[in-house]
């Protein structure tokens, strides 16, 4: 009798385990199961080929500078364990890529934010620090004729075309990128200049001055449609800056920083789609 | 053909000619003139922008022969600019070998800046460089002729996106400061 009682127990668990298992199954409950979205950096490290930007006096090139961060950071992102991002580099070598081709490019990848890395320069060599640049809004006629202007490349390639309407939902996503942009300067501000503010290997310390946030009309930023931001690094006209720029220790630190300041901005956007779900 | 239709045809081609004739020579010779951008030449006193050691604008009073508008005394002024700076600690803002080729202005009183190829091949790099070159132009212009509202700079009479990779210029440059 036992025994017959053991064996009812048994069929009986394998029966409700049996219909239990499906029932955790999402998509046996009519659920479509989500999938693990990336998020999405489009990293532009600036000039490139020919095109060699600034040069220090000690004969660095701003192409070959961020070309290294942007590599650096792409690395980071993609190794990280936490967040899925997706890195798509606008180059990954010593190559001439036009403006906008790079705004194009970005574009396509549906970037969530874009970054272009630079190294600057200046007419005085006191001149130095770390900036970080975001789009100054043109008049509403200047950001439609950039749209048109992008979009007749897309008429090329025989994309598909936008109507009137969708220039002026271009013009209004401007705007909620504009305050996007802004959050995602500052808190790369914030990320760099606490990074590289703390002591390195054998407690060096590298001097480097916060020049702030700033807006000004930087073409490559007023194509893409996305948050986006220009990182100035540092000035390789300025001997101190240069020498930052040629070590790998600070390029770790600026890659550190921007690195949270991605997590950071990452975070604040993800939470904002998920809102809107 | 009629003597008469004869006659009648030389007389509409005569009219026809002193007609064209007179509008052409009144556009040239005897179109109104607007004190604003037409004036007689005198000495001028004007401003040019260079860069200082902390990198900012900083003026440099000149004095020259103005000529008989407005065209001719901002090609003069920025000829001035291309030549660099005379006093000592200021750099100039305008790379060497610039040569500006043409100055228009239109209806909305844009200065239309044309320079050689120099002005793109010349660049020397650096986001901040650019952003001095750029307003020691625009400054230079719009305070030394308020008549004036934006600028715009074209190379070898074409409209070109960046003159260093970096800041737009596609639109008019309106803003007077360094960073805008």
């Amino acid at each position: 009798m036992e025994k017959i009682k053991i064996l009812i127990f048994v069929v009986l668990s394998g029966v409700f385990l049996l219909q239990e298992t499906p029932a955790r199954n999402p998509a046996a409950n009519g659920l479509k199961e989500l999938p693990v979205k990336n998020f999405c950096v489009v990293i532009d490290p600036g000039h490139g080929g020919k095109d060699g930007g600034a040069v220090g006096n000690k004969g660095t090139q701003e192409k070959n500078v961020v070309l290294d961060i942007a590599s650096m950071l792409a690395k980071v992102l993609v190794d990280n364990a936490g967040r899925n991002y997706k890195v798509v580099l606008t180059r990954a070598e010593d190559k001439f890529i036009a403006l906008e081709d790079r705004i194009t490019f970005a574009n396509q990848a549906e970037g969530d934010i874009f970054i272009s890395i630079h190294a600057n320069a200046s007419e005085s060599r006191n001149d130095n620090g770390f900036e970080v640049y975001y789009n100054s809004l043109a008049t509403d006629d200047a950001l439609t004729n950039v749209a048109r202007r992008e979009n007749a490349g897309a008429a090329e390639r025989k994309d598909p075309q936008p109507t009137d309407s969708m220039f002026v939902l271009w013009e209004l996503a401007q705007n909620e990128f504009q305050k996007e942009s802004m959050n995602f300067a500052d808190a790369i501000q914030a990320g760099v200049e606490t990074a590289v503010s703390k002591p390195g290997e054998n407690g060096k310390k590298y001097l480097m001055r916060n020049r702030g946030v700033k807006q000004a009309g930087f073409a490559v930023l007023r194509g893409v449609r996305m948050p986006a931001v220009l990182v100035e690094t540092s000035y390789l006209s300025n001997e101190n800056d240069e020498n930052n720029l040629r070590s790998p220790e600070f390029k770790e630190k600026m890659v550190e920083g921007l690195f949270e300041a991605i997590e950071k901005i990452a975070g604040k956007i993800n939470r904002r789609q998920d809102g809107l779900k | 053909m009629k003597l008469r239709t004869k006659l009648l045809l030389v007389f509409i081609l005569t009219a026809t000619g002193v007609i064209a004739g007179y509008k052409v020579v009144n556009s040239i010779f005897f179109r109104p003139q607007n004190p604003a951008f037409n004036y007689a030449p005198e000495i001028k006193k004007i401003k040019l922008y260079f860069i200082n050691r902390d990198g900012k604008l900083q003026a440099e009073k000149r004095e020259i022969q103005g000529g008989v508008g407005i065209l001719e005394d901002v090609k003069i002024c920025v000829k001035e600019l291309a030549a660099g700076p005379k006093e000592a600690g200021l750099f100039r803002g305008l790379p060497a070998g610039v040569v500006l080729n043409g100055v228009f202005i239109d209806d909305n009183r844009c200065i239309y800046l044309d320079f050689n190829q120099n002005i793109v091949e010349n660049q020397a790099g650096g986001t901040t460089r650019e952003m001095q070159m750029l307003y020691s132009l625009v400054n230079t212009v719009l305070d030394n002729f308020t008549q004036v509202t934006s600028v715009r700079i074209l190379v070898e009479g074409h409209e070109i996106k960046t003159l260093g990779g970096h800041l737009d210029i596609t639109q008019p440059l309106r803003s007077k400061q360094l960073e805008y």
